[in-house]
């Protein structure tokens, strides 16, 4: 089964670039400390606004930091977000979903109207709001991020129940009188894990985004950690002598989320069983 | 004069990837004026051999492999787009199985029909389309007004397949095509239905090719039968040889499982195993491995078609060394 | 129809009560008592303030009391002064709702116009070039940082190229223009956030128009349409497409918290005078009301988009207008 999937995505050519994208960025995490040529904090103010050539790739900062380097360890903080973000909204968007699907009635309308509720927000002034009343700090924004972005999942989730809970194997388990959470964990979530793995590969992209707003607004992360967002507020400051400061960061972001969306669509694809039929 | 003449048609469709031989070498002609029934189980390809006549197997599905069709003198495979068209709906028709699906959900039934005619008749003014469309919702016995404005979800079964059939003869086609036209509908309608093709075959003269997987009502409709098993026709001939007397063991067994047709004293033969997997190449005859009157050669050679005047059969059994 | 649309309203009932709870809540999680942080934390909020607050949110009640009141305001939609400069937040957002109805309206209509084409012909021609390439577009613009995006463009368009202007809705001179001068001056200045904020939402509507397009191709009643020879055209742009495209109606009303809540980093970039910007304005200076305002008047014109959305749709879908006959 997983063959076929593994398969189906390397056919797809799209899903196969956004892998490519994501590898080289997991990459670039994981070994930051053995690959950047500098140190991404240490400030060289004789080297400040160079332009991208030999010495630094990309060129260096208003105080002379390397932006390839900062770049770098810039991929550990979104990343890290995207990844921790989007964990906390499947827990809790898994939770709800499956709960709701399962025992319906009451419970089910209760938690649909909050999700309905929740939607009519705009996701991202729930979390400026949030945000800006608390101290601004990279867990926060993973925490805030993680928790206003799980209402469409429970939705997904919930109905993938609706069509599992009323199968003969649900029924049986249900007939000996196996656990509800025997059932959750060894019936409902492995039949749920398809949108739920679809729909968390394209959010950790879209918190990724998110990320990067709040930090342009100096809410996310604080400096001098680096994260790509925040070089960007830099970079419009000095737009018009180091276009290298803006141009870069903005194409890495660029690059990551359009990663994660094109391998969550060839994800949709191949996980889709429809496609077989 | 044939209307219709398919010779060694050959389609596959996909299915995860895998190739299935829907329809093997088949061959078949249907008069001009008389009524055929194409019968088998389902997955037989009787569903394919319709959409082939119509040129309907989408790019996606599948594709057609060899083999020729002759409708009406004219070569359909050598068709360009437009000749299809021409073809479609004009020359001939074709009604589905299942109403609730053939029908367009959000179109009123009457533009469904306006449409048809218009297709075909693109000089004709609104008016004179609206007449032509009444006109063939009255063939069909529904009454017009009504039914023209109604959306099909606010039909019944019935109504729904009526105006899908008024819909398919609208430019009063030579061949209409009803791929089991009243399987999903209820016990009484589908007499109604069924008597419906009866007066429109005696009113408008239709060529008439009935896939069915009710041998009754084969029997009780058509002047001929084809029996259809694996992607291959295994028996042809009038209605009276086949139901009175079968000689493929196939049909035997189809016609013995309907208490009312088989003679009395003739027990029920029942089958036993399942039709066989078209994805995979088969050597010999495909009913072998069912057949309660198997050969040691069945399974090694596939079988020759013995044929004489209005009648064939695909079976060792009847081949020219046992005659 | 009508029942329908007795339960349609009905739901919005508890939708309501939902979102007065929730802004309720927020105003007192986040984080305390508004009075706490205010004093402790912003100094730009003077003792004065402090009591305004504590009388406008009556805090010295008891918390049902203080529901009722809040419920009572917000049918009267007064959510008190801004802090900043003693006007009442409502009228400040009556100011700015208008450019940003604007704005939404506009790019929502670019958006539909782009994204139904691209994604018909998308479905038509699954996996061809014209498919791969709108995909990468369309996730390109959905995956772009729209204030990056935005200062690009101000800097090649407006300093570079000088063809546009970049901040405001409207140039100094205005009140001097003629009409036609004015509508120019007001497109010109529309012009960078139309496009962008059409292009980073794009990908929803017309990655929804394939797959439906797609589902829609494969029914039985398009095998129909192609049996009764009914030009391939028709079939595609009226049979398929009136089927696939119905539930966009929706979709729009869906989008339109996105769009709004898109527009808070966007406008600032822009200096553009909408909603978003004043509510991020007011979340950054603290002012209470007018947070409290924008939020609550965002969770209500989503709501109203939603039920108009949802009316429109059953109008126009036969199946739910003729119901029960």
């Amino acid at each position: 089964m997983l063959k076929i999937y593994w398969q189906r995505i390397r056919h797809n050519k799209l899903a196969a670039a956004g892998l490519v994208i994501i590898t080289v960025l997991t990459l670039a995490a994981l070994l930051s400390s053995f690959v950047a040529p500098y140190d991404p904090v240490g400030q060289n103010i004789s080297a400040r606004l160079q332009g991208p050539g030999a010495a630094h790739y990309l060129g260096t900062d208003d105080l002379g930091r390397d932006v390839f380097s900062r770049m770098l360890y810039g991929s550990r903080i979104s990343l890290s977000i995207g990844i921790i973000a989007v964990g906390i909204a499947v827990l809790i968007g898994t939770a709800i979903g499956i709960i709701s699907g399962y025992f319906g009635g009451k419970i089910d309308s209760l938690l649909m109207r909050l999700v309905d509720i929740v939607l009519c927000f705009p996701t991202f002034f729930l979390i400026l709001l949030v945000i800006a009343f608390l101290e601004p700090s990279i867990y926060n924004v993973m925490i805030v991020i993680g928790l206003t972005s799980w209402p469409g999942l429970a939705r997904l989730v919930r109905a993938q129940v609706l069509t599992i809970r009323t199968r003969e194997f649900v029924q049986a388990a249900e007939l000996i009188g196996t656990s509800r959470l025997k059932i959750f964990f060894i019936h409902l979530l492995p039949n749920t894990i398809s949108p739920i793995i679809v729909s968390a590969t394209l959010g950790v992209g879209d918190a990724i985004l998110t990320e990067s707003g709040l930090s342009f607004l100096g809410l996310g992360v604080q400096p001098p950690m680096p994260s790509w967002g925040q070089m960007l507020t830099l970079g419009k400051d000095y737009i018009h002598m180091a276009w290298w400061l803006s141009l870069f960061p903005g194409l890495a972001i660029l690059a990551t989320v359009l990663g994660f969306n094109l391998l969550g669509e060839g994800l949709r694809d191949a996980l889709d069983p429809r496609i077989n039929d | 004069m044939n209307l219709l003449e398919i010779s060694n048609l050959s389609v596959e469709y996909y299915k995860n990837k895998k190739a299935v031989r829907a329809l093997k070498n088949l061959s078949l002609k249907i008069e001009s004026g008389e009524s055929l029934a194409v019968v088998g189980e389902s997955g037989c390809g009787k569903s394919t051999l319709a959409s082939s006549v119509m040129g309907l197997i989408m790019p996606h599905e599948g594709k057609i492999t060899s083999g020729r069709i002759i409708f009406d003198g004219m070569d359909i495979f050598s068709f360009s787009r437009e000749e299809w068209r021409a073809l479609r709906g004009k020359k001939a028709g074709i009604v589905f199985q299942d109403p609730f699906s053939s029908l367009n959900p959000v179109i009123p039934v009457g533009a469904q029909i306006e449409d048809a005619v218009r297709a075909h008749n693109p000089e004709l003014s609104g008016k004179a389309l609206r007449e032509k469309a009444m006109e063939s919702l009255a063939e069909v016995l529904l009454e017009g007004e009504r039914i023209y404005n109604s959306f099909p979800h606010q039909l019944s079964g019935g109504q729904r397949q009526r105006a899908a059939i008024a819909a398919a003869i609208a430019n009063a086609p030579r061949l209409l095509i009803a791929d089991e036209p009243t399987t999903s509908l209820d016990v009484t309608i589908q007499k109604e239905v069924l008597d419906l093709f009866d007066k429109l075959k005696a009113e408008l003269g239709l060529t008439l090719m009935l896939v069915t997987h009710n041998i009754p009502v084969a029997a009780q409709r058509c002047g001929k039968i084809a029996v259809m098993y694996a992607g291959e026709l295994i028996e042809y001939g009038l209605k009276e040889d086949i139901i009175k007397n079968p000689k493929h063991p196939y049909t035997l067994a189809l016609i013995a499982s309907v208490p009312r047709l088989r003679d009395k004293g003739a027990k029920h033969i029942s089958l036993a195993g399942q039709p066989p997997d078209l994805s995979v190449n088969i050597t010999g005859c495909s009913f072998a491995p069912r057949c309660p009157r198997v050969m040691d050669i069945c399974k090694k050679t596939a079988p020759p078609v013995t044929e004489g005047g209005n009648y064939s059969v695909r079976c060792f059994l009847y081949g020219d060394d046992k005659n | 129809m009508a029942n329908y649309l007795i339960k349609r309203l009905l739901y919005t009932i508890p939708m309501l009560i939902g979102i007065t709870l929730i802004t309720f809540a927020i105003m007192h999680i986040v984080p305390g008592k508004p009075t706490d942080f205010m004093s402790d934390m912003n100094a730009r909020v003077s003792a004065d303030s402090k009591i305004k607050l504590a009388r406008l949110y009556g805090l010295d009640k008891p918390w049902y009391e203080q529901y009722w009141n809040w419920l009572k305001r917000f049918g009267k939609l007064d959510f008190g002064n801004s802090f900043k400069d003693g006007r009442p937040s409502i009228k400040k957002i009556a100011e700015r709702l208008p450019a940003s109805l604007l704005l939404n309206i506009l790019s929502l209509t670019f958006i539909f116009c782009a994204a139904v084409p691209i994604g018909i012909y998308s479905a038509v021609r699954r996996n061809s070039l014209f498919d791969k390439a709108m995909t990468v577009f369309v996730f390109a613009g959905f995956s772009v940082p729209a204030f990056w995006l935005a200062l690009l463009l101000m800097i090649l368009f407006g300093l570079k190229l000088g063809l546009l202007p970049i901040s405001g809705l409207h140039s100094l001179d205005y009140s001097d223009m003629g009409f036609f001068s004015r509508v120019l001056d007001t497109s010109k200045h529309l012009i960078l956030p139309v496009v962008i904020s059409a292009f980073t939402g794009l990908a929803g509507l017309s990655r929804y128009a394939r797959s439906s397009m797609l589902d829609v191709l494969k029914q039985d009643y398009i095998k129909t349409a192609y049996s009764l020879g009914l030009p391939e055209n028709k079939i595609i742009f009226y049979y398929a497409a009136k089927n696939a495209l119905l539930p966009i109606i929706t979709i729009l009303g869906l989008s339109l918290p996105a769009l709004i809540g898109g527009g808070f980093i966007f406008e600032t970039i822009f200096a553009y005078p909408g909603m978003g910007r004043l509510g991020y304005e007011a979340v950054m200076a603290r002012d209470y009301p007018v947070v409290m305002a924008v939020g609550s008047i965002a969770a209500l014109l989503t709501l109203l988009g939603n039920l108009i959305a949802d009316l429109t749709y059953a109008w126009a879908d036969p199946r739910i207008r003729y119901r029960n006959r």
